[in-house]
């Protein structure tokens, strides 16, 4: 990413320096050792290993430190370097992923009675449990155990060095290692907490880890502000380090009015603690001049605010909804060029327009739940249709073996035999079902003029409804299905949502289906483009994409009329070529004018009924998908 | 074009000895009162829980032989019941294992009934009723079942959801049974009489499967069961290292995906 360059102070390049040196010297920072696991490349096993383990989905992320366990997300070392090689880290990091998974396990299953905060004492003491209940459950592992424990023991300072509560602390790290059991000493918990705080920090146990509060994320939701700032406008949007945990910082309503300028060099004496000063929370979009400062936020700060967002820091933390809009490109996102129709100049406008294809990652369970209810009855008639459609028998001839005889294979028999010829014993016709493989991409138009309503319902509520019955079907039936939602505002922003991969489990893209909301304008040409090329590249028998729209071609900048007319023909034109069987399905009016010179026809529905789309993009699929 | 084989099964002599079997539930007097009523019986269960061990020993036990079928969504009425073959200028008739058995008195086991295609359906119903008999269409002949025939099919429900399932109106003809996969202590007898493997490793193995069964979220495709620990077991008897025979009978027997392998790699490690 091109960082803009900012005018500093010199005192401000210095300070940046000292900070630069102290994040590479100071203890915990060190640089990892040629032995050293990185999490990133081991994440894929070890992530088998947690579900197993924690018989539940759990995350694994990314620690600055030694990580632990916050709800469902495992977090581990970002890089785990406590023996000289690699094999024995691996080992290690293995037995602290059991662990972890363990303890997220037993405390889920008890949840912790104490109120308040969980304290390091409650750490270890759950980390104790984890470890007996793994000893009990998987023979080896205390072996393995005690081996990684003997080197983290090794590797602990000294307690007497250290002060205060770090001190305490780290002595009851220590005597938990060696097998006692320091949180049964109400004393010492007292202790504790009542010990300053001097000094440098005992560190959590890294092949243990620590209990790490959660954010109740249900909480975070319900706490929205006053309506009326739902509609953000986010401008840009810059990827963020991986974090640890997550603090929520109450902040003083005086210090947010006026956030104070705070020279940075101020800071110096107190370096250790240095996490980006307060920074105001509303402003217009400075992203881009402020990325510097970003990178030294302290994200384990969780701010709540009710002021509109204008800009973004993408940190992985999925708290909220998170659609990426159409008018918006992130930094670090790739666009595909397709061509364009030109009708006038009868010629191609080469890589004219822009498509970013983006994850979907917005998801409204509820809503699918509820659609999946209301048309249970439909869902279940429509399998049985599709199937019986299917399974259909196709006779066979010359066979060893079968219902009939093939007549002309006896004929040719008996001659051979009256010739004095050997004979060919497969004189049967024998019926067999008819097996062929299709990948079918939906496409749906989700522009705002899908804002628009038919009767009582929304066109886009009635299009994805009826998306949600052909999902479940195919599913139940195993086939292979890609859905697509597309929208644009002009040619260089065409986005198109992937809210189900050809291997996605159905239940994620009902979930994102409820999600998607009307926005910008309908560009269908590169959408079909980028559809038709990533069907063109799924093995199958056949292909086939169905557009759900009403086929109006607009976008800001003159995409309409005649000329989006004929790029869209011209785009049908080409996937006919890449062997794509192209259809669509509209519900309003406005669809007549343009779908049936595009598509041809046959090739093509308009519902006046718009309750029956549901029932009517199936069958066409089952049409379509059956000869 | 591949022709069609034709199915060869033949008629066993019951053994001396029946096969090893360790009942989990009352599966084996529920199969004999079955027998002895003269009620089709449908077991149940995932793959690899027992079903046609608990089939190939009930039927020993009873001294009746076994025709097994392996059905497939090919496998039609034809294949059943019989056909002409031709041999040189003439066509012989041939009975089909169904036919057989029905003869003959046999225990009659349809391996994954509902994958058989519907007409096979048709076919065996008038069996399962008061009538007992079958039509052999082609043949033009109604064989009434010998005393001591007996219908059982298997059926796994959690394969293919919503695909091949049987109809109501077939269902209700059989006695059903539930096998499901046994608690630890009953797999370790399992595991030491099918194999005779030593108390520690056979313990070991029913700790790891047990944990495997956890693998719900790992969306495999079907419970690891207790056919692939005794498999592993023979391997570990057979001299093979542990770590090694897990490999093969366990890890990548359930997954092609080299992530998910290398994690049940690193389980296995924990255990051995």
């Amino acid at each position: 990413m091109a960082r803009p360059r900012v005018e500093l102070d010199w005192e401000e390049g210095l300070f940046r320096g000292l900070l630069s040196l102290w994040h590479r010297w100071a203890p915990g920072h060190a640089e990892p050792g040629p032995g050293a696991v990185l999490l990133e490349d081991e994440k894929g096993a070890l992530s088998v290993l947690a579900q197993l383990l924690s018989a539940e989905p759990v995350r694994l992320l990314p620690a600055r430190d030694v990580g632990g366990i916050r709800g469902r997300d495992l977090l581990l070392p970002r890089c785990f370097d406590l023996a000289p090689d690699h094999e024995t880290n691996r080992r290690f990091l293995i037995v602290r992923t059991a662990i972890s998974a363990a303890m997220r396990r037993l405390s889920r299953d008890r949840p912790r009675m104490a109120t308040g905060p969980a304290t390091p004492l409650d750490s270890l003491r759950l980390a104790h449990d984890a470890i007996e209940w793994l000893t009990n459950e998987l023979p080896a592992f205390a072996r393995e155990h005690e081996a990684a424990l003997g080197r983290a023991l090794q590797v602990r300072p000294d307690p007497t060095s250290l002060r205060g509560r770090a001190r305490l602390l780290e002595e009851s790290r220590q005597r938990a290692m060696r097998g006692d059991r320091p949180w049964l000493d109400a004393g010492l918990r007292e202790a504790i907490e009542r010990a300053p705080v001097s000094g440098p920090e005992s560190r959590g146990i890294p092949i243990w880890g620590e209990l790490i509060e959660t954010i109740d994320a249900e909480d975070v939701e319900h706490d929205t502000p006053e309506e009326g700032h739902r509609e953000s406008d986010v401008e840009s949007e810059v990827a963020a380090p991986a974090l640890e945990a997550l603090r929520r910082v109450e902040l003083d309503p005086r210090e947010k009015e006026e956030a104070v300028l705070v020279h940075n060099f101020e800071k110096v004496e107190t370096l250790d603690r240095f996490d980006g000063n307060i920074r105001d929370t509303d402003g217009a979009d400075e992203l881009e001049a402020h990325i510097e400062a970003l990178e030294e936020v302290d994200l384990g700060d969780l701010v709540r605010d009710d002021d509109d967002t204008h800009s973004i820091l993408r940190a992985d933390l999925s708290l909220g909804l998170d659609v990426p809009d159409v008018r918006s490109i992130g930094p670090d996102e790739h666009g595909i060029p397709y061509d364009e129709w030109d009708a006038r100049k009868k010629r191609y406008r080469r890589n004219w327009c822009t498509v970013y294809p983006s994850a979907m990652r917005a998801a409204n369970p509820s809503w699918g739940a509820l659609a999946v209810a209301r048309h249970g009855r439909l869902i279940r008639e429509l399998r049985r249709r599709l199937e019986v459609h299917r399974t259909e028998l196709r006779p066979r001839d010359r066979q060893f073996d079968g219902e009939d005889v093939d007549l002309a294979a006896l004929v040719d028999a008996h001659g051979a035999r009256c010739a004095g010829r050997g004979l060919d014993p497969r004189l049967y016709v024998r019926q067999e079902r008819r097996r062929r493989s299709f990948a079918t991409t939906v496409l749906l138009d989700v522009s705002l003029s899908t804002d628009a309503w038919v009767g009582d319902h929304r066109v886009l509520d009635i299009a994805r409804e009826a998306i949600l019955v052909l999902g479940e079907v195919t599913d139940q039936l195993g086939d292979q299905l890609q859905l697509l939602a597309f929208a644009s505002h002009t040619r260089n922003r065409c986005r198109v949502w992937e809210l189900k991969a050809w291997g996605d489990a159905w239940s994620l893209a009902r979930d994102r289906l409820g999600a998607i909301e009307p926005q910008g304008y309908t560009r269908i040409g590169p959408a079909i483009r980028h559809a038709a090329a990533g069907l063109a590249s799924t093995p199958a028998d056949r292909r086939l994409l169905l557009l759900v729209s009403d086929g109006k071609p607009t976008d800001y900048d003159r995409y309409e009329g005649r000329y989006g007319i004929a790029d869209i023909r011209q785009a049908l034109r080409e996937t006919e070529r890449q062997g794509v069987h192209s259809h669509a399905l509209a519900v309003d009016e406005v669809a007549r004018a343009y779908l049936p010179p595009m598509f041809g026809p046959g090739s093509w529905d308009i519902l006046t009924h718009p309750d029956r789309l549901p029932e009517v993009l199936t069958t066409v699929y089952g049409r379509l998908t059956s000869g | 074009m591949t022709p069609a084989s034709p199915p060869t099964p033949g008629l066993a002599p019951v053994p001396k000895e029946p096969p090893w079997y360790r009942p989990v539930g009352n599966e084996c007097e529920l199969f004999e009162t079955a027998f002895r009523q003269q009620v089709p019986l449908l077991l149940k269960g995932p793959t690899g829980c027992g079903k046609s061990r608990l089939v190939e020993h009930m039927a020993a036990r009873l001294g009746r032989p076994l025709v097994t079928v392996a059905c497939h969504d090919e496998t039609s009425a034809v294949d059943l019941s019989g056909r002409y073959l031709v041999e040189g200028g003439d066509t012989v008739w041939q009975d089909g294992p169904v036919t057989r058995a029905v003869r003959s008195g046999a225990i009659l086991y349809l391996d994954e009934f509902a994958e058989a295609r519907s007409d096979v359906v048709v076919v065996i119903h008038p069996l399962t009723d008061h009538r007992r008999t079958l039509y052999v269409e082609r043949h033009d002949e109604q064989i009434e079942a010998a005393p001591g025939f007996m219908l059982v099919v298997s059926y796994n429900p959690g394969y293919q959801r919503g695909l091949k399932e049987l109809k109501p109106s077939t269902r209700q003809r059989f006695l059903a049974a539930t096998l499901s996969h046994p608690d630890p202590d009953v797999e370790l007898e399992i595991l030491q009489g099918e194999t005779g493997i030593d108390t520690a490793n056979g313990k070991k193995l029913c700790a790891l499967v047990h944990k495997l069964r956890e693998l719900e979220p790992l969306g495999l495709a079907e419970m690891p069961s207790t056919r692939l620990i005794v498999n592993a077991a023979r391997l570990i008897q057979a001299g093979l290292p542990a770590r090694m025979a897990c490999d093969a009978a366990i890890v990548e027997s359930l997954t092609d995906d080299a992530e998910i392998a290398s994690g049940l790699r690193d389980l296995v490690a924990l255990v051995f």
